[in-house]
């Protein structure tokens, strides 16, 4: 039988390896397998030292605010380490939504860039390891965890104004981690130029391609996507062989004619995650790097990594639409009647509309501490012909081309896509009804300008400007949930059954 | 220059663009703003914003903006 190795063993593999060789660079340099390994240790056994005096004895979730730093991969290796799970959010999470984390995920203590802290945000004193060199690392759970073990925690937006804890296994990521190396025949030789923040699920892909197949993880400073010259000098400088970025971030260096003054050279592989690219966009890169593999990925938080792929095979038509391609596995990826049957592909002819659902190893094992929820999007798998104990439904509309490649088209609810980022609108309405002055509220999602646009009727004679809302709700959303554009209106549409008439705004919205 | 404002404001309804001259150094503009702004700047100036002119000390404050539209402009 086939030696099963979970994660952490992988890494020391790849550690044992090539310890000389970069892990991680950030602004502030690099550090090689050996260092990361080394760092990520002496922080796992701090960590359990403070863990055993609390008498935590159970796998317990431990809270890390993500920075663009080599530090947060550390200190997220290390919880695994340790035998625990992480809980990763962005260091400008409002304070209303960081307790409901806190309070959802139980997480006790964090880390701060660098520094342990209880939930409180009082520091945690460690106790610094004082040998030279490693001691000992039996006392390190995460040699034992399993692939039931939960990995990590991931909060989504949700419409109940609830954010939902996603829960991933080890089991989970190692499998995906395997497809998408098989996939992409990817080796120790890439460098991965890392965009997406370590607070966002996409992230992830970046962090354990690095982790399990040696390749060096280039975190790329923010400040560059606003100046695109910069970042495509960043990309050559560095030799970056992959980027696996958000649509956006491709798209700002085409919108803005970059390549009228740079070029970049050493891009073997681009992928793209998160929305639509649009293919004008495409076009311009792949005129750009015509050797190079382009990838569009489709995935959702409550998978590891990502379920299907579409390799671009050239360069687009104008205005065409890239499928979603097809599942890593056979059967990864179905397309569910309304009636609950499977919608198979039709030779020459575009297939029936269904919903997109998700089956096998690499599914989440539903939301933390939050059953309802999990059941709703988590049901029995009743498929016999496919192997996967649970079937998760995504909300994705979809339908198979001509050519058997699954095509995305649209949601069944109010769930966006801006930025990158996954928003339910109801969430924004939620918090936007806090707001006392205000009578009612509407979002609507202007996906052609990339804009989320907020409708309110305030009480007469309020004095509320726009500049109010927005310093109110900065409070309670995280940046990018904020209406891009505010509009005060004498009455929000309703539909007859007494909903948001969300057609109507948007009616109103255009011939504004 | 109000119409530059304007454009701002649209985006961060939050900050003083009148005054603010640190709009990149303090990370007031991410790059999905300074996106917008350009494609806003160039349909209502009719103006064309080359990649060379893309750089920190153009978009750090309103003033800086108004100054890159009318050399443009010329």
């Amino acid at each position: 039988m086939k030696e099963q190795k979970n994660m952490i063993q992988l890494f020391e593999d790849i550690e044992k390896q090539f310890p000389q060789k970069t892990a991680l660079r950030d602004s502030n340099g690099a550090w090689n397998f050996a260092e990361l390994g080394q760092k990520a240790r002496q922080r796992a056994r701090e960590l359990s030292k403070v863990l055993e005096e609390e008498a935590v004895s159970r796998q317990v979730p431990v809270g890390i605010v993500a920075f663009h730093t080599k530090e947060t991969i550390a200190e997220l290796l290390a919880v695994m380490y340790s035998g625990n799970f992480f809980v990763t959010f962005a260091e400008d999470t409002p304070k209303q939504r960081r307790e409901m984390i806190f309070e959802n995920s139980g997480l006790e203590f964090y880390y701060d860039g660098g520094i342990l802290r209880k939930k409180t945000g009082e520091p945690v004193k460690t106790i610094e390891s004082e040998e030279i060199g490693e001691p000992e690392n039996t006392l390190l759970r995460g040699y034992q965890c399993t692939d039931e073990d939960t990995l990590y925690l991931v909060y989504t937006s949700g419409s109940t104004g609830v954010p939902k804890g996603v829960q991933k296994s080890w089991g989970a990521m190692k499998a995906f981690a395997e497809q998408y190396q098989k996939t992409f025949s990817l080796s120790e030789q890439e460098i991965l130029g890392n965009q997406t923040p370590f607070y966002f699920d996409a992230a992830m892909k970046d962090v354990f391609q690095m982790l399990t197949t040696g390749a060096e993880l280039n975190i790329i400073p923010d400040r560059l996507f606003s100046f695109p010259i910069k970042l495509v000098e960043y990309l050559n400088e560095h030799k970056i062989t992959m980027i696996v970025w958000v649509p956006s971030a491709l798209k700002i260096v085409s919108v803005l004619n970059t390549f009228l003054a740079v070029q970049p050279k050493t891009l073997q592989k681009v992928l793209f995650v998160g929305e639509v690219l649009d293919s004008k966009h495409l076009a311009n890169w792949m005129e750009q790097l015509p050797e190079a593999m382009f990838v569009n990925l489709y995935g959702s938080s409550e998978v590891a990594g990502v379920c299907s792929y579409y390799i671009v095979k050239q360069k687009p038509e104008p205005g065409a639409v890239l499928p979603l391609g097809q599942g890593f596995e056979a059967d990864e990826v179905a397309l569910i009647s309304e009636a609950g049957e499977r919608i198979f592909p039709v030779p020459e002819n575009e297939s029936a509309q269904g919903e997109l659902c998700v089956f096998g190893k690499t599914l989440a094992d539903g939301y933390f501490h939050d059953e309802d929820r999990t059941r709703e999007a988590f049901s029995d798998n009743p498929f016999p012909e496919i192997s996967s104990k649970k079937m998760f439904h995504t909300g994705d509309l979809g339908r198979y081309d001509t050519e058997g490649n699954l095509v995305y088209c649209g949601r069944k609810d109010f769930q966006i896509k801006h930025m990158g980022y996954r928003i339910e609108l109801e969430e924004i309405e939620l918090a936007v009804r806090e707001i006392p002055e205000i009578v009612s509220n509407a979002c609507i999602f202007d996906a052609k300008k990339d804009k989320i646009i907020l409708f309110y009727q305030k009480k007469s004679k309020e004095p509320l400007t726009k500049k109010d809302i927005i310093a109110k709700l900065i409070d309670r959303l995280p940046e990018y949930m904020l209406p891009n554009k505010v509009v005060e209106t004498e009455e929000i549409p309703l539909s007859p059954n007494g909903k948001t008439d969300r057609m109507r705004l948007m009616e109103q919205y255009r011939n504004r | 220059m109000e119409r530059v404002i304007e454009i701002l404001e649209d985006l961060h309804p939050e900050v003083d663009f009148e005054t603010c001259t640190t709009l990149i150094d303090d990370e007031i503009l991410d790059s999905f703003d300074i996106v917008t702004v350009i494609s806003e700047l160039s349909d209502e100036f009719d103006i064309t914003i080359p990649p060379q002119e893309i750089i920190p000390e153009n978009f750090n404050s309103a003033k800086a903006l108004y100054a890159m539209v009318k050399r443009l402009e010329d």
